[in-house]
């Protein structure tokens, strides 16, 4: 592992640029060390993006929860993951060194030569990411793992010391935080919430953790709704709001198993992560029931009822905002007013409504078609 | 704190953020990871902050727009300023500074009876920011530190 940033230290666009292309440089050397180097493309946020691992580990590790937006070969991509391991090619990461000499000596300096929209993070006294609007480095200490993009030649380079040291369970959602800041680019923004519906319209599901969004979600796979996702999603707040679906995994506590038997027959493929869920990949389970993006119609706020029936009743747009706003903005405080502002202006616009999810599973897709016909039927009056 | 007629106040911006929709504020300091509901006349007086009115201004937009058989108006705006105050989420504005122009409350609450603001405070998500603890914000939103933080 390079030799970690103080939180003293600063950085310098051209120290950014210098580390970044020896990076980029040490991927190549290690694609061509590689036996089989893998390369992949997907469509994310209406944009081609490829993924180029050095072994077919590092490509399932980072893949695999987005096969069900993998697309053919287009050739030139969009945006390009450089993606290696250590162990596996010996080829280092990308020395921070440039980071460690001092060359600014004031956060207020860094703004002014990293760009306005700067965002340094610091964890353990430690820096851990530097986030501009067109560089982004993120220092993973604890999983010895670092990654550096730069958007204005759409790379991103990817290191890690060892694909199998503790990044396992961060496959079902991979590099989540670089690409909500690359794809915040094209109006998207990752929020917090599951989506189900039809082709022509769905549903956002919002709502803390343990709220049920999950649950509410997969539910819907044993039914004739489709599944955008169940805990992230990309969301478009333009005029017409779209959740695009970004990873087609589901997780779930394994104690909540039994409820869910499709996925239950299918639990020894899934993986356990260390809080006692398992995530399946559904593209291997279920890619019928899976749909890249819908048109959001209307917004559900999740609560666990714990009863056996599930209620939906009309919900006030503040309780939906209250919720859905606190979290996404406070996640990634990087945004600023940009999120809050364009959830207010999606939920002025939709209707709202509280789903009081019940242990009958069967109920909750019904009680969300439902919804989704009040809506429909809303619009077309 | 002391307050006049002529005092003003504006937003801790750029940390404090707001929305308000269906007459309901909602306040996020992005520098503590507190969040906030604004309710009933609140919305009002946070748009008057949000517009650096004084707040003989702010009780005569209160006193226009709702319907009011309480003499408490005065008391009600004093008494929510100063919890915004002691929550951070306001400052007082620099004398001399000529006030913005002021904004009518929100549609959906004119002309409604009057309701004494209520300010309700969530901390549940703050340890979210505490992992992250470097979250200051400049103008365009995105969180930077103060010069000199780095070497405290």
């Amino acid at each position: 592992m390079p030799e970690l940033p103080k939180a003293r230290s600063a950085l310098s666009p051209e120290s950014f640029d210098e580390i970044f292309s020896r990076g980029l440089a040490a991927h190549a050397r290690a694609e061509a060390l590689a036996v089989g180097p893998i390369r992949r493309q997907f469509r994310i946020a209406g944009a081609t993006v490829e993924f180029r691992a050095t072994s077919i580990a590092l490509a399932m590790l980072f893949c695999d929860a987005l096969a069900h937006i993998e697309i053919p070969d287009e050739g030139e991509p969009d945006f390009t993951f450089h993606i290696w391991d250590e162990a596996s090619s010996g080829i280092d990461g990308p020395s921070l060194n440039g980071w460690e000499n001092t060359e600014l000596s004031g956060l207020s300096e860094i703004t002014e030569h990293v760009g306005l929209n700067c965002y340094l993070q610091v964890a353990h006294d430690r820096i851990t990411a530097l986030i501009g609007s067109d560089r982004y480095l993120q220092v993973d200490h604890d999983r010895a793992m670092v990654s550096a993009a730069h958007k204005p030649t759409g790379n991103a380079v990817v290191w890690l010391r060892s694909h199998n040291q503790g990044l396992k369970w961060e496959c079902g959602s991979p590099l989540l935080t670089m690409i909500n800041w690359w794809a915040s680019e094209f109006g998207y923004l990752a929020v917090h919430a599951g989506s189900v519906g039809r082709a022509d319209g769905g549903v956002l599901i919002v709502g803390r953790s343990g709220s049920g969004k999950s649950h509410a979600a997969i539910a819907c796979l044993e039914s004739d709704l489709f599944y955008v996702g169940d805990d992230h999603c990309l969301l478009s707040t333009n005029e017409h709001p779209i959740s695009t679906s970004l990873y087609s995994t589901a997780k779930l506590f394994l104690t909540d198993l039994h409820r869910f038997p499709t996925l239950q027959k299918n639990e020894k493929e899934a993986l356990l992560t260390p809080e006692g869920k398992a995530v399946f990949f559904l593209k291997g389970i279920l890619p019928d029931r899976l749909l890249p993006g819908v048109p959001v119609r209307a917004v559900l706020l999740s609560h666990f009822s714990g009863r056996r029936d599930t209620q939906v009743q009309p919900a006030h747009p503040s309780e939906a905002l209250l919720a859905m706003g606190s979290y996404n903005v406070l996640r990634w405080p990087s945004f600023g007013r940009t999120p809050l502002a364009r959830f207010a202006s999606m939920l002025r616009s939709l209707p709202c409504f509280r789903i009081e999810t019940g242990t009958d599973i069967s109920q909750i897709p019904r009680a969300i078609a439902s919804v989704l016909d009040r809506a429909q039927a809303s619009e077309t009056a | 704190m002391p307050l006049t007629e002529e005092s003003a106040f504006e937003l801790n911006d750029p940390a404090v953020i707001s929305e308000t929709i269906d007459g309901e504020t909602i306040i996020i300091n992005l520098a503590s990871g507190t969040y906030y509901s604004l309710k009933h006349s609140g919305a009002t007086i946070w748009s008057g902050i949000q517009h650096a009115a004084s707040v003989a201004q702010i009780a005569a937009l209160i006193r226009s727009n709702f319907e009011i058989d309480s003499e408490d108006v005065e008391r009600d705006i004093s008494s929510l300023i100063d919890l915004l105050f002691e929550e951070d989420l306001i400052r007082q504005k620099a004398p001399g500074e000529p006030p913005a122009r002021l904004a009518a409350p929100p549609a959906e609450m004119r002309l409604s009876r009057y309701q004494a603001p209520i300010l309700e405070k969530f901390t549940d998500l703050a340890t979210m920011l505490l992992l992250d603890p470097v979250h200051d914000v400049n103008e365009e939103g995105w969180p930077h530190l103060p010069a000199g933080k780095l070497d405290a």
